[in-house]
């Protein structure tokens, strides 16, 4: 490996490899750092059960990316494919009916169909909001793939008008109370709650209702991607065309420290002592702690700034349970609706309490004691991608959202106690898919808060959007105020993970803007079209 | 009750009169009808209740923005009869390993206190109390003048490191703030209890700038209490009022309001008479009864509709006694402190933020916490002899609750004695002598007595609508009007569900004055003095 690049990337997640390949492809020779033995950050796929059996073990739908600039910029379909499963979700209630979230041709009326089980009123009202925020849909994605405004000028273009003062409410609002208002079936607020919450995303914490109107219309068209082969193939595409340009990725290089020199950022420090040199920028892929506490060091930094770090806090966590199978889960609501069984992601909540006393239960750091009161999703990937199994064989898996630090015995005690966990977890499914049982299960592990901190020390906390999206914690506020955005105290070092504007999930925003804003500084051309989206033409 | 008036106002609480008090100054003709046989809203005081001679002041009752503000000078109130008294030992909290906290209103002496808990925490309050003062002016403003746009208000703050700590605190959560600010676990559960007090759970998102701006109430000259209790203060703005002319009519239920080819002309009153106004009609009701009941669906659009039923309304209330008792408590912690048997209010039952937040997700839940009560103690005599027969004193629990109980509000009478006898056992247990001696009689006020009592706080909130962000500013009570002017001419909206919200301090009054005043064309009298 060289000693000296242009710019050199503290980790290789799919943020670091977006902002490396337009960055490379703009002339400038730059190296990942990857600290695991496999490049991609949290778009992993292992087989941790059994060989052959491929689990997504952090990312494993990627919504956003498909509506933004990137994968077209980069072509990234040279390397990689998509498919999208319709439909992507569906709620699953007792009685046997289901809400199904649909895509591509009529998807939304076909979603209305479903709704309309259990309120024509609440099918009308979806088709409503749709219909009218739709036509917003370009100023989300650009948004996203924009550096962030401040707040004022963020919400004063809202506040003229009637239908934009609705939208800074729900804004303001909290996401629970923008759905009750809008609906009224137990069926359809659980199933908008349920889907929410996937992303990350407080539903009872004010500042969320905006994301009410996205859910409705960013689902739809194309809907949710799944990375055919498993996650990681989307960073190894990502890779690939970071090697075509020249750029070099580094696996088992792991940073320990960044060199600084009167402000500056000079390069960086691998564990085995050998210094890699950075003639323009450092770009750091991690967490802000990891970044200027424990790579910067305090020496360097000002106490306020420190205190920012330090107070950025993370959001919830989630206890992840890969399966092995022999057959697919037989989801008992096939009976009401085959297409529904076939959802990649099966959201399960009896009702709206169970959702909202679910996540009540992770913000008190306590787990929902029977079987009934968890609200969480199952996903079968291998129905949409069977390269994720050998043949004839599945996978699945379901991610129980939980706190890290439990109110008994705090983040430590998941070692002893995730199997039960799970074992509750697999008996509220067993109500819905009866074959879940040991004559199907060929292998079973258990990843929890811990061993997702573990396994991905940036995603603190086992936090895998890298910081809480709490409006205090977004735009110009995240990861911290006072300096432009992707820019940090130290001269020539950049951030460009999901701590950063627009936050986690598989944009690649992050590191498109981290690109983009490295350009202006350097005066460097951008090979890449400007954003049409969003543009008023 | 001849004739006609130029204004009419419905509801004779403190924003009603205070809205009263500017017009009829102004020249026009005012009068309030009152629904109870007490003036003043929640700012009132009644004799009698838990045994005679005892006053007891229900609802509000210490005053802080009042003074900061410009109205009780600019209503000459001391001329009318008021008089406040401002203790230097306002509130403190004990905790149950016998230390105790005392709020100075002194900052220096308060800042010593907080040392014993933590010399940085001391410092940074010091810090943020003194950066934060140099911006008071502007947050005086924000309250006293009607509702700016979010951008309008953030774009200056964006510009300073402290103007955006100031967002990003406006965001967060009390707590979450208090957790960034402080070490100290007592110090943090203070500001908790400092910041609840303005009607809003600490964990909720959006409260954060209460830490700093709670802050500003505690010191410089701190929280008053009247003389006399506190609907001393309305009786003194109803001194005022008639002076100018003006008139409040007790026991007059307004029943509906008139309005004819959209604009509102009069009131029908309970016993079905008209009162007509000639200029204007200003309500000092909620949202929900003044359109959906007193003005009726028919006269309003769907989509206004649906802004006034989607208002809600507070998410916790008070349970609260209040008793005539023999003596003020001894407190344990006094060994700590001596002057915390002087104190007014005494915090107890929470010794870390975490207890009081358990204490919210049992509200939320609808349910009394089981174990971890926690309240806050207030002996209204120790600075105010006058509210007790001589020697004597009264005192009243101060319990953040819900009206909507698992069982029902109707269960709160099932629960209410027991519960508070709950309650004195934990006061007891801080203060050995408040014990059933000492009590010489007992008035239960719960959040179903709230809700009964006063049709302007339903559920027994006291902020008449919940103080979440989606409910301030601009939006609080509707958008799509120039603030406290509605989609019916001539009539206006003047309480606390208007900006800035609930609490004494006469604002929404006072703005929903200023601009009436616009509206006619007035001079605004309070103005260039």
């Amino acid at each position: 490996m060289d000693k000296e690049y242009d710019v050199v990337f503290i980790g290789s997640g799919h943020n670091g490899l977006t902002c490396a390949a337009y960055l490379s492809k703009a002339g400038l020779k730059t190296v990942n750092l990857e600290r695991r033995d496999v490049i991609g950050g949290a778009c992993t796929t292992e087989e941790i059960t059994l060989p052959g059996f491929k689990h997504n073990t952090h990312s494993c739908y990627h919504a956003f990316i498909q509506m933004g600039p990137v994968l077209k910029d980069l072509e990234v379909a040279r390397y990689h494919r998509y498919v999208y499963p319709d439909p992507p979700m569906a709620s699953i209630f007792p009685d046997g009916r289901t809400i199904c979230l649909h895509v591509g041709k009529d998807g939304v009326e076909r979603t209305c169909k479903t709704i309309e089980q259990f309120s024509k009123k609440d099918a009308r009202t979806y088709k409503e909001i749709y219909d009218l925020h739709i036509s917003a849909k370009d100023l989300y994605v650009a948004w996203m793939y924009t550096p962030p405004l401040s707040p004022s000028m963020q919400m004063a273009p809202f506040e003229g008008t009637e239908a934009g003062r609705e939208m800074l409410w729900m804004q303001l609002s909290s996401y629970r109370k923008v759905a009750e208002h809008y609906f009224e079936s137990d069926q359809m607020r659980t199933f908008m709650l349920m889907v929410v919450v996937q992303e990350g995303v407080g539903i009872e914490e004010y500042g969320t209702g905006q994301f009410f109107p996205l859910v409705i219309t960013l689902e739809h068209d194309p809907g949710m991607g799944l990375s055919v082969g498993g996650s990681n193939t989307l960073a190894q595409a990502l890779g690939r065309i970071v090697e075509d340009n020249g750029g070099k990725l580094a696996v088992d290089s792991e940073v320990v420290r960044i060199i600084v020199k009167d402000g500056v950022a000079t390069g960086v420090e691998l564990k085995d002592g050998t210094e890699i040199r950075a003639k323009k920028a450092v770009v750091s892929n991690i967490d802000p702690e990891g970044t200027f506490i424990r790579m910067v060091g305090e020496e360097y930094l000002k106490g306020d700034f420190i205190e920012q770090v330090k107070r950025f806090a993370p959001g919830i966590s989630t206890v992840t349970t890969h399966f092995a199978l022999n057959n697919p889960l037989q989801w008992k609501v096939a009976a009401n609706n085959e297409a529904a069984a076939k959802a990649w992601g099966i959201l399960i909540a009896d009702n709206e309490e169970v959702a909202i006393d679910h996540y009540r239960h992770i913000k008190a750091g306590t787990i929902p004691q029977k079987p009934e009161d968890m609200a969480f999703i199952t996903v079968m990937p291998t129905i949409w991608d069977s390269t994720q199994a050998p043949s004839g064989k599945h996978t699945a898996f379901y991610w129980l959202h939980s706190a890290y630090g439990l109110k008994d015995g705090g983040a430590e005690k998941w070692d002893e106690i995730k199997e039960e966990v799970a074992d509750r977890a697999d008996e509220s499914i067993r109500r819905y898919a009866p074959n879940m049982d040991k004559n199907n299960i060929i292998a079973r592990y258990v990843d929890s808060p811990l061993d997702l901190e573990r396994r991905m020390p940036q995603l603190f906390k086992g936090d895998w959007l890298m910081g809480d999206i709490t409006q205090d914690q977004m735009g110009i506020f995240r990861p911290f105020h006072g300096y432009p955005p992707y820019h940090t105290p130290i001269e020539n070092l950049y951030m460009c993970g999901a701590c950063t504007h627009p936050a986690g999930g598989v944009t690649a925003a992050p590191g498109y803007n981290a690109a983009s804003v490295i350009c202006d500084d350097f005066k460097i051309k951008k090979w890449w079209p400007p954003l049409t989206v969003g543009v008023k033409k | 009750m001849e004739g006609t008036y130029d204004v009419i106002i419905v509801g004779g609480g403190s924003n009603g009169l205070c809205c009263g008090c500017y017009l009829a100054k102004a020249g026009l003709k005012v009068i309030i009808f009152e629904r109870r046989h007490i003036i003043g809203g929640g700012v009132m005081t009644e004799e009698n209740l838990s045994a005679p001679g005892f006053k007891h002041s229900l609802h509000s009752n210490f005053h802080g923005w009042i003074h900061i503000g410009p109205v009780y000078k600019d209503l000459e109130l001391e001329k009318y009869g008021s008089k406040y008294v401002f203790p230097e030992t306002p509130l403190a909290q004990v905790f149950s390993d016998g230390k105790c906290l005392i709020t100075y209103t002194n900052l220096d002496r308060f800042c010593k206190e907080m040392e014993k808990f933590s010399v940085k925490d001391a410092r940074t309050y010091r810090d943020i109390y003194n950066q934060f003062m140099s911006m008071k002016d502007i947050f005086v403003g924000y309250l006293y003048s009607p509702p700016v746009p979010q951008s309008v208000w953030s774009a200056p703050l964006e510009k300073t490191e402290f103007g955006r700590e100031l967002l990003k605190m406006q965001m967060a959560s009390a707590n979450a703030v208090a957790d960034d600010l402080y070490e100290s676990e007592e110090i943090k559960s203070w500001v908790a209890m400092v910041t609840a007090q303005a009607g809003i759970g600490p964990d909720v998102y959006g409260t954060g700038l209460l830490v700093p701006l709670m802050t500003t109430l505690e010191h410089d000259p701190g929280w008053g209490e009247a003389i006399g209790g506190s609907g001393t203060l309305s009786i003194a703005m109803a001194g005022f009022l008639e002076a100018h002319g003006g008139k409040v009519v007790k026991n007059s239920h307004v029943e509906r309001i008139l309005i004819k080819d959209g604009s509102a002309i009069g009131v029908e009153l309970a016993d079905g008479s008209k009162i007509m106004a000639r200029k204007l009609v200003a309500s000092n009701v909620e949202p929900k009864q003044t359109f959906l009941k007193l003005v009726g669906e028919e006269h309003l659009d769907t989509g206004f509709i649906r802004q006034i039923k989607r208002w809600k309304y507070d998410e916790m209330s008070l349970f609260s006694f209040h008793m005539a008792i023999h003596e003020p408590p001894h407190y344990k912690a006094s060994k700590d402190n001596p002057d915390l048997n002087k104190c007014w209010g005494v915090f107890m039952g929470n010794d870390t933020a975490a207890t009081f937040d358990s204490q919210f997700a049992d509200i939320r839940q609808g349910i009394q916490p089981a174990k971890d009560i926690a309240f806050c103690g207030i002996v209204p005599t120790l600075h105010d002899p006058s509210q007790a027969p001589p020697g004597k004193h009264t005192a009243f629990i101060w319990h953040y609750s819900t009206y909507n109980l698992k069982g029902g509000p109707e269960s709160w009478k099932e629960i209410e004695e027991d519960y508070a006898d709950r309650v004195m056992d934990v006061w007891e247990e801080f203060a050995p002598n408040m014990n059933p001696k000492n009590v010489i009689g007992r008035y239960m006020y719960t959040p179903l007595d709230i809700h009964r009592e006063n049709i302007s706080m339903p559920e027994g909130g006291f902020c008449s609508g919940d103080m979440t962000s989606d409910q301030m500013g601009v939006y609080r009570p509707f958008h799509g009007y120039p603030h406290y002017r509605t989609p019916i001419g001539n009539l206006y909206v003047c309480g606390p569900s208007c900006h800035p919200g609930g609490g004494c301090s006469c604002a929404p009054g006072h703005n929903a004055a200023g601009v009436i005043a616009e509206d006619l064309k007035l001079k605004k009298w309070w103005e260039n003095k």
